[in-house]
């Protein structure tokens, strides 16, 4: 039992890559949360809205989960020489400052989608929290799997 | 729900567009200069796998210009005459390149004891026999580090690397699943006729040719594809590290240690 632990834990520590199990949360978060604005757009409906809020948070939370692994992964498996981390670590910077900044605003101020004067930038950073995502996918992609 | 008026999307969009630009200013200065390094070191390996290509479609037909090349056939090495016993065979297909009459190659890379003048060759083709010809015949201040010389040139840190602890568990976790390891059915899987289990049968090479050139990183195609991403196909690349210790694998000889 105890070699069986050592084994599992051996994998999901040291041989499996921790930044790919963590990376796709952010993703599909952020996708999601972008189509429950569009939803409480079309729908006109608060509940659609507040799951949005709530994809942005976790979009935020993990997106930062997703940086440390990522940074430990860098570290460990490509001794710092991955291609194109500069970029990742500004993009992803990036991707936690805004969607974490737009949580935060939609925390102080829960009308943000609903107020015209705002809905278009509550809007506009979901996209792009769904446009960061997907470079910064890509970009993983091309690391691992090459063009 | 009101929606936003003319001057409202205008205004809102206005710092949209604001803040993207300050962003993409701030992103395009911190990456430049990577960048600029990044596609040098695209073009570098570009060329190589040109000149490779252009080696091999020339190889496929010698002394007949006109002959169709394969044009998805991997490149056999220009370096294979530096072998006193040539690379194996080549099948009898229509796609496999014509074997590399040895005279003929050797003389395209000797050293001509009585050169005849020549007229200075163009840019392009001076790169590509530049790329074509041995360390040796380069002048040291056209020498200029690609991806694969860094990486031959960081291998020298690694230390002695020996085969059996180093470089089989490599090839074993990425690379026999295909060339050497075996099927379902128990049958051996050797595709394009490389089999990388023991030294002997990695210096035999596939069926297009030599793969490993021992002592010599840059003209060993079995690294250039590691390096590159292209091997193993559809699977993650090999880390840097497993990258240095086949270099330096190679570096030190390949030998069956």
């Amino acid at each position: 039992m105890g070699e069986l632990i050592a084994t599992v834990a051996r994998a999901v520590f040291v041989t499996h890559p921790l930044h790919s199990m963590t990376v796709h949360f952010p993703i599909a978060l952020s996708m999601v949360g972008l189509l429950f604005v569009v939803l409480a757009l079309v729908k006109n409906d608060p509940a659609m809205e507040q799951a949005a809020f709530v994809c942005l948070t976790l979009t935020a939370v993990t997106g930062l989960l997703a940086a440390f692994t990522g940074y430990r992964d860098v570290l460990v498996r490509f001794d710092g020489e991955a291609q194109y981390v500069g970029a990742k670590a500004f993009l992803g910077a990036t991707l936690i400052l805004l969607s974490g900044g737009m949580a935060f605003a939609r925390c102080r101020r829960s009308r943000l989608l609903w107020d015209p004067s705002t809905m278009v930038l509550y809007v506009s950073g979901f996209v792009g929290t769904v446009a960061l995502t997907s470079v910064l996918g890509f970009l993983g992609g091309v690391i691992l799997y090459g063009y | 729900m009101v929606w936003p008026d003319g001057s409202q999307i205008a205004r809102q969009a206005a710092i949209v567009a604001v803040v993207m630009l300050v962003w993409g200013g701030l992103f395009w200065g911190a990456m430049r200069i990577p960048g600029e390094a990044s596609s040098e070191r695209s073009a570098a390996a570009e060329a190589r796998r040109d000149a490779r290509r252009a080696a091999a479609e020339a190889d496929a037909a010698p002394g007949d210009s006109t002959a169709p090349a394969p044009e998805d056939a991997p490149a056999p090495e220009e370096t294979v005459t530096a072998q006193a016993d040539p690379a194996p065979s080549p099948p009898t297909g229509d796609a496999a390149p014509a074997p590399v009459p040895a005279a003929e190659t050797t003389a395209a890379t000797a050293p001509d004891p009585e050169p005849e003048p020549s007229p200075p060759p163009a840019p392009a083709a001076a790169a590509d026999d530049r790329l074509a010809a041995t360390p040796a015949d380069v002048p040291m201040e056209e020498m200029t580090l690609d991806p694969i010389d860094e990486a031959a040139a960081a291998a020298d840190d690694v230390g002695e690397v020996s085969f059996a602890a180093d470089v089989l568990p490599i090839l074993e976790r990425r690379c026999i699943k295909c060339h050497g390891g075996l099927r379902d059915d128990g049958t051996q899987r050797i595709e394009e006729g490389l089999n990388l289990l023991t030294v002997a049968d990695i210096l035999a090479g596939s069926t297009w040719g030599s793969v490993v050139e021992p002592g010599d990183v840059a003209g060993s195609y079995l690294y250039e594809l590691v390096e590159s991403g292209d091997m193993p196909d559809n699977e993650p690349r090999l880390l840097p590290r497993e990258l240095r210790l086949i270099a330096a694998w190679i570096r030190q000889g390949a030998s069956s240690n």
